[in-house]
């Protein structure tokens, strides 16, 4: 893999050319809402005999990550950034996104054709790649919420596509909601299929 | 050549709760959902076939989270999986809760060239939650293990209908999205959700009772994304087909998204239906007798020469 740029500022120069792909990594380490009083979603389990306590018992892993987001509040962000992507991205066909149980109801820029919400985005993109589909956008993320299932808060975007290598750069390097990831990266992705290499 | 998506095979399993309790332990539970799932894939996998790998998508509303959203659990299932029928899912899809084929469908159409998919509908609960048993709205819960092989067609547009958010349950839409559905199509039925009297009600009124195949919401309670195809092999079951004719499915998530599509069935559509107790010993008695699917043309050839 040949490192682009790392930085926590994105202000760079071009992308080299030819790339075919393009990743972008970080970790939320704030609520993107700071200051915004919201419904807390934290439900408790309607759990009643012993052993539905036992068996939920498989959720109590230990976390290093803090709760930043509520569910709505993830859904609307990959939303909003869904939809500022494909504005100023316009080649993009398809985007997956890494997406567990439900939580809360799914906000309409998540429930049209040209998204796809997985456990796992990876081999959808290689699926779609090898019937030669391109411009994909793939959200890995494990931001975590009020819900059970377990995150690192962590956001990886990779743009396939060599025609929206460029664009996806200038996107990622003006858009201010991923200005405030923390260990903010840019690199190129293997070509293909990203998600083998991990 | 068919322009529709074809169902080519259905096997459904109804399965009494509790599910695999005598374990209780997840990877454990786990390998079993994982080997009923490759059981099934198996049977609905066209004989001989050679051709490109068949695409297979999981998807499910009632799974445990644990499941879904724990990267070693899905490994482990989608290992499982592999390792017994030699398929490896390309995702679990459980955002979209009962609603989850529709798009898993709408992916296929859109986004690959694939002509045949493998579509799991995996409803268990491995948790055995008093909750999952009943529903506010809907009524009685019932789980299943369903697994269609379906033919997609070469032109791809608007196979496929899915909708929402919607405010409240999204029922009121879904039925109203289906009539107008009707009218394009022309179905012989539609088959939508098992749900109680006070929703199935609505669309009894708007759709006509006649023109919805039967409601099992009694016997099997809401099976979650099964209903519909459990639907359709009860009515394959019970009715020969001398033709190719079209149906009307359809699925509401009461989060507030629906999924409809029109579906074609012939003689020659394979189906398979099974009750299995949860318990580890009857699913694993299940997974493994060979289940040879009959098509409907068998099925009903050797109901004549026995009667």
């Amino acid at each position: 893999m040949t490192m682009m740029y790392r930085s926590n500022k994105l202000g760079c120069g071009p992308p080299a050319a030819g790339l075919r792909a393009v990743r972008l990594s970080g970790r939320l380490t704030h609520s993107p809402y700071v200051g915004m009083p919201y419904v807390s979603e934290l439900r408790e389990w309607p759990l009643q005999r012993p052993h539905e306590y036992t068996s939920m018992g498989a959720f109590e892993v230990p976390h290093d990550q803090p709760v930043i987001m509520s569910s709505k509040q993830r859904d609307g962000w990959l939303a909003d950034l869904v939809t500022a992507a494909k504005q100023a991205i316009p080649g993009i066909n398809l985007t997956v996104i890494r997406m567990g149980g439900p939580e809360s109801q799914l906000p309409a820029a998540l429930l049209g054709q040209d998204v796809l919400l997985a456990s796992e985005p990876g081999p959808v993109v290689a699926r779609s790649q090898a019937d030669d589909r391109d411009g994909i956008f793939e959200i890995w993320q494990d931001i975590r919420t009020d819900g059970y299932t377990e995150g690192g808060n962590s956001l990886v975007l990779t743009m396939h596509g060599a025609a929206l290598v460029a664009p996806f750069v200038t996107f990622a390097m003006n858009h201010p909601e991923l200005s405030r990831l923390s260990d903010l990266s840019l690199t190129s992705a293997p070509a293909g299929h990203g998600w083998e290499e991990e | 050549m068919s322009e529709r998506v074809e169902l080519l095979a259905a096997l459904h399993w109804n399965i009494v709760p509790p599910f695999a309790q005598e374990n209780p332990q997840l990877a454990g539970q786990v390998d079993v959902i994982g080997r009923c799932v490759a059981a099934q894939v198996r049977a609905v996998m066209p004989a001989g076939h050679q051709g490109a790998p068949i695409d297979l998508m999981l998807c499910s509303t009632v799974i445990s989270g644990a499941i879904t959203g724990m990267t070693a659990i899905s490994e482990r299932l989608f290992n499982v999986i592999e390792s017994e029928c030699r398929l490896r899912p390309l995702a679990h899809l459980h955002a979209y809760m009962c609603a989850g084929w529709g798009y898993a469908l709408a992916y296929f159409l859109r986004h690959t060239d694939s002509r045949l998919v493998m579509l799991s509908m995996v409803d268990v609960d491995i948790h055995d939650l008093a909750y999952h048993r009943n529903h506010t709205q809907i009524g009685k819960l019932g789980f299943a293990i369903t697994t269609l092989l379906l033919g997609l067609p070469v032109d791809r547009i608007d196979k496929v209908r899915t909708g929402g958010p919607f405010g409240g349950s999204a029922f009121k839409e879904f039925v109203l999205a289906l009539r107008q559905h009707n009218d394009l199509h022309k179905p012989t039925l539609s088959f939508i959700p098992f749900f109680g009297p006070g929703l199935s009600s609505i669309a009894e009124r708007i759709i006509g009772t006649a023109n919805l195949g039967v409601n099992r919401h009694d016997d099997y309670g809401h099976c979650f994304g099964s209903d519909p195809w459990i639907g359709i092999i009860e009515w394959l079951q019970r009715t020969p087909l001398d033709e190719r004719i079209n149906v009307s499915t359809g699925m509401v998530a009461l989060s507030g998204y629906f999924a409809l599509c029109n579906v074609g069935l012939s003689p020659q559509t394979r189906i398979g239906s099974s009750v299995v107790i949860g318990r580890e010993s009857e699913l694993e008695s299940e997974i493994a007798q060979s289940s040879r699917l009959l098509t409907v043309a068998e099925l009903h050839r050797k109901e004549l020469s026995t009667t």
